[in-house]
């Protein structure tokens, strides 16, 4: 349970450095990945055209 | 059915949209479950049987799953509700008797209308799919494609006046078609790309409309698509960015069906689209409260079962 914003949330354990503690504060970075979308795209491109009839 | 607290959830919510920012899907873990069907009573045909037609909106929280049964036999599935409910949908699907899927139609590609189709695909056969014009980029509908490559499913993508299924009235059996009737163009919003399906069964008619926004439904009345149906599936869960006055009046639904999750953070259904619903006359079932809906006709006549409650 992280508090942010006077408000809490629920985050899965995994997304979380190892070695939090209870009490750490947290600084939190998120980033688009472009690569990583743009492969998915491609990806489902192919299925798509290797499904459709 | 128990479901966890919508505190839960809304902070979910929260991290969800910072998942989506950074192109990643989570799988929110939600307890769902979809209960065996119900039998009706006073004489009434409480399941479907040759010569009638079934039409079950699952109960599958906020997301969306349609089973269709025409008069013959034949099976369309309609979304598969998210991951966590694909595999009750299987079940209840198979607790009918149902063990394959003729027309498997995906709407569109959001989770909460595909998340649940790899555990259907795995469990039922599926003839062929119907896709909408569009694609995704989440790990849910890339998971699907690779669903449909395993069992070998082929894929079309109809154009609105595409007929998916025409049965031809007998002496024991009313006709039946289910046509595509939108979108009527392509669409960046994933939600207006929503394919939009017409079922006349008789004289009984249903409209499956996804997650369909108002663009989408202005569109199609523009185009002038017959969209009249007795029974609606309300658009996109309730919001009240769908199923807007003129496109309602234009579909003039007798019954109103709302697929959507209790207490869930978006507001769904919205009141403004309530207020709406009421002032078209709509009787309203909503699987949040009623549980699974199922609508079982003969072509002039319309039997309503529901999993729990009233209207």
């Amino acid at each position: 349970m992280l508090e942010w914003d006077g408000r809490t949330f629920t985050v899965p354990r995994g997304l979380l450095p190892e070695g939090v503690r209870e009490g750490d504060c947290l600084r939190w970075t998120v980033e688009v990945d472009r690569a990583a979308t743009a492969a998915r795209r491609d990806r489902v491109r192919a299925l798509l055209e290797e499904l459709e009839e | 059915m128990t479901r966890p607290g919508w505190r839960a959830r809304a902070s979910l919510a929260a991290l969800l949209v910072l998942l989506l920012l950074a192109g990643t899907v989570a799988c929110l873990p939600l307890s769902r479950r979809v209960s065996a069907p119900g039998g009706g009573g006073g004489g009434e045909p409480a399941r479907w049987r040759p010569g009638l037609a079934a039409v079950h909106f699952l109960d599958v929280g906020q997301g969306d799953s349609i089973l269709v049964r025409f008069p013959s036999g034949f099976a369309m599935l309609i979304d598969g509700g998210d991951r966590e409910a694909g595999p009750g949908v299987a079940r209840y699907i198979r607790s009918l008797g149902v063990d394959r899927l003729d027309a498997l139609v995906v709407t569109h590609g959001h989770e909460d209308h595909v998340g649940g189709l790899p555990a259907v695909i795995r469990s039922l056969r599926v003839g062929r799919a119907y896709f909408y014009p569009g694609e995704h980029t989440t790990a849910a509908f890339e998971s699907l494609l690779r669903a449909l490559r395993e069992a070998k499913v082929p894929v079309s993508r109809p154009r609105p006046g595409t007929v998916i299924r025409e049965e031809k009235e007998g002496a024991d059996t009313p006709g039946a078609r289910a046509v595509v009737v939108g979108p009527v163009r392509v669409y960046e919003d994933q939600n207006d790309c929503s394919l939009v399906v017409r079922l006349l069964v008789g004289k009984v008619g249903f409209l499956f409309t996804g997650d369909a926004g108002s663009q989408a439904e202005e569109d199609m009345l523009a185009a002038g698509v017959e969209v009249r149906a007795d029974v609606l599936k309300v658009g996109h869960h309730g919001s009240a960015t769908s199923t807007g006055t003129a496109f309602l009046r234009a579909v003039g639904p007798r019954w109103a069906v709302i697929s959507v999750g209790a207490d869930n953070p978006f507001g769904h259904p919205a009141p403004s689209l309530l207020g709406r619903l009421s002032r078209a006359g709509a009787t309203v079932y909503r699987t949040d409260r009623n549980g699974t809906v199922s609508f079982v006709t003969d072509g002039a006549r319309v039997w309503i079962h529901t999993e729990r409650g009233g209207e």
